[in-house]
């Protein structure tokens, strides 16, 4: 409750930044938005060509596509901080400050940043999803819907543990924006059926960095194709299962092995 | 000549010492991670030409088509080299004042810097690329590849001045990180970066045609894959030069009124 009344504090100081620059929250949204909309016209082109991807239609593909970007965006959205964490947080000794409050470090690093370019992946994600939800005849159930949360916010967490998870290594090498990027980039997989690609990069998507359960695995569930038995449960634990080891096992071991840059 | 390169080329060579040779394994693991998307794109190219049963797309064959794919990207990371970022970083710390009391062209100040990491760039994605393609692939020869080195400096050019007229857009706007972002988006998917423009339906191929765009990505790899005759490799590079000589125009007025109205807070 008490995180929550100080979240709204950090969220009140940052909308007041926003109405500033108020230009700047246009352009941020609109170029994620050009590029969300660019990979969705390569789509279009290329089923002009072809009447499905590897047994995936066009109507499905995009159900895939628009489901990836929620979570992506609802991630982007809170937790986009970590992306300063991997590049400068620690070398600068900025830091610092994260550990001196009577909160928890890892609260106060999120809460302090509010990113609303991401609004520009959200609302072309929802929009994408709702259209080919339309073509595709669905109407889900209470049950379905309820599904679908969870889905969400268990793939926002799988992107916000592998995020912590890569940006903590910059408490051991001062720097991991690096690893961080090559990681993050490992998603674009993410919006396209797992199937089109090579065991190889599936296996890596499963188990390694499971970007498959952010999207592709419910999506098909929804889309009465599941490609593994009780993906949304699965997805959820993977989900967790992430947190667990990125806040306890690298995070926090990182904050022991922390020293400051100091100036 | 001798007295201009004396005079830009340290600027060439610091900043690629800066940006590239300080941190050479960030270098490295950035550029690794780039080429992750031309992995998935690969894929899905594959399984197009598989199911659709296709030797010839649009007139590319799957090799060609590869090719395609991983020249683009490398042409992408060679002509987006920055300029947006340092201009409009200078104008927003108020650097700019610094550098435009000094005796040197401020273009040229910073086509000299971008222009060492381009052709850093071009030295190790694009030789590498073009070479193993002729000798391997056995597609291009190495007549296409001189057209194609040819035109890509002008493209090289054409995304320089397009460029740094968006770097001006930070007169306006503090989203440094969205203007350089959304740019990169916007010239992958008008160039042909993303899918070659053939793919387009024809009436937007006619926009695409009659924009600078295309003479950034598409038309030296076209070039270089053997796809334009003579006379049409003739007619692109003139393209190619009015675009340079427009966007130069265009850059020389907006500079001018731009520069007289800039106002420095603190700098």
């Amino acid at each position: 409750m008490r995180y929550l009344r100080i979240y709204k504090i950090f969220l009140k100081q940052y909308l007041k930044t926003l109405m500033e620059y108020r230009s700047d929250f246009l352009i941020g949204m609109l170029s994620f938005f050009i590029v969300q909309s660019s990979n969705l016209i390569f789509l279009t082109l290329i089923f002009k060509r072809i009447p499905n991807l590897n047994g995936w239609t066009f109507e499905e593909v995009l159900f895939i596509y628009g489901f990836s970007q929620i979570p992506r965006g609802l991630d982007h959205l809170f937790t986009d901080n970590l992306w300063l964490l991997a590049n400068e947080y620690v070398r600068s000794g900025s830091f610092d400050k994260y550990l001196l409050r009577p909160i928890n470090p890892l609260f106060h690093l999120i809460a302090e940043r509010f990113q609303p370019d991401a609004f520009g992946e959200m609302i072309v994600g929802l929009s994408i999803f709702g259209y080919a939800y339309h073509l595709l005849n669905l109407s889900f159930t209470g049950i379905q819907w309820l599904l679908l949360i969870i889905a969400v916010l268990s793939g926002s967490l799988i992107y916000t543990s592998i995020k912590l998870a890569a940006g903590s290594i910059a408490l051991w090498t001062k720097r991991s924006q690096h690893v961080l990027f090559i990681i993050y980039q490992l998603s674009d997989f993410a919006s396209y059926p797992l199937t089109i690609f090579s065991t190889f990069v599936r296996m890596i998507l499963l188990i390694v960095v499971p970007f498959a359960f952010v999207a592709f695995v419910p999506a098909s569930v929804f889309l009465d194709k599941p490609y593994i038995p009780l993906g949304i449960l699965t997805g959820a634990i993977v989900a967790f299962v992430m947190w667990f080891i990125s806040y306890n096992f690298i995070w926090k071991r990182g904050l022991q092995v922390y020293e400051s840059t100091g100036n | 000549m001798k007295k201009w390169f004396k005079t830009y080329l340290p600027f060439s060579r610091a900043t690629v010492q800066a940006h590239i040779l300080a941190y050479p394994f960030e270098t490295f693991m950035y550029f690794f991670g780039m080429t992750i998307g031309i992995f998935v794109v690969y894929y899905i190219w594959k399984i197009i030409y598989a199911t659709g049963g296709y030797n010839l797309l649009e007139g590319f064959t799957f090799h060609e088509m590869i090719v395609y794919v991983v020249l683009s990207f490398a042409a992408m990371q060679v002509t987006d080299n920055g300029t947006v970022w340092i201009i409009a970083d200078e104008i927003k710390s108020g650097n700019i004042i610094m550098n435009l009391i000094k005796p040197i062209n401020y273009h040229m100040r910073v086509f000299a810097e971008v222009g060492g990491i381009t052709g850093f760039l071009t030295m190790v994605m694009i030789f590498p690329v073009l070479i193993i393609t002729i000798l391997m692939v056995k597609i291009g020869t190495p007549i296409t590849m001189m057209f194609f080195i040819f035109s890509l400096i002008l493209g090289v050019v054409i995304s320089f001045l397009f460029d740094f007229i968006f770097g001006m857009l930070a007169f306006y706007v503090k989203n440094l990180w969205g203007i350089g972002f959304g740019k990169y988006a916007l010239v992958r998917l008008l160039s042909g970066a993303l899918i070659p423009l053939v793919f387009f339906p024809k009436p937007i191929q006619g926009v695409l045609n009659v924009l600078p765009f295309k003479g950034i990505i598409y038309t030296p790899v076209m070039i270089f894959l053997g796809k334009y005759n003579s006379e049409e490799i003739l007619i692109n590079l003139l393209t190619q030069m009015m675009w340079i000589a427009v966007l130069g125009l265009m850059n020389y007025l907006f500079w001018k009124k731009a520069i007289t109205k800039l106002t420095i807070q603190g700098g």
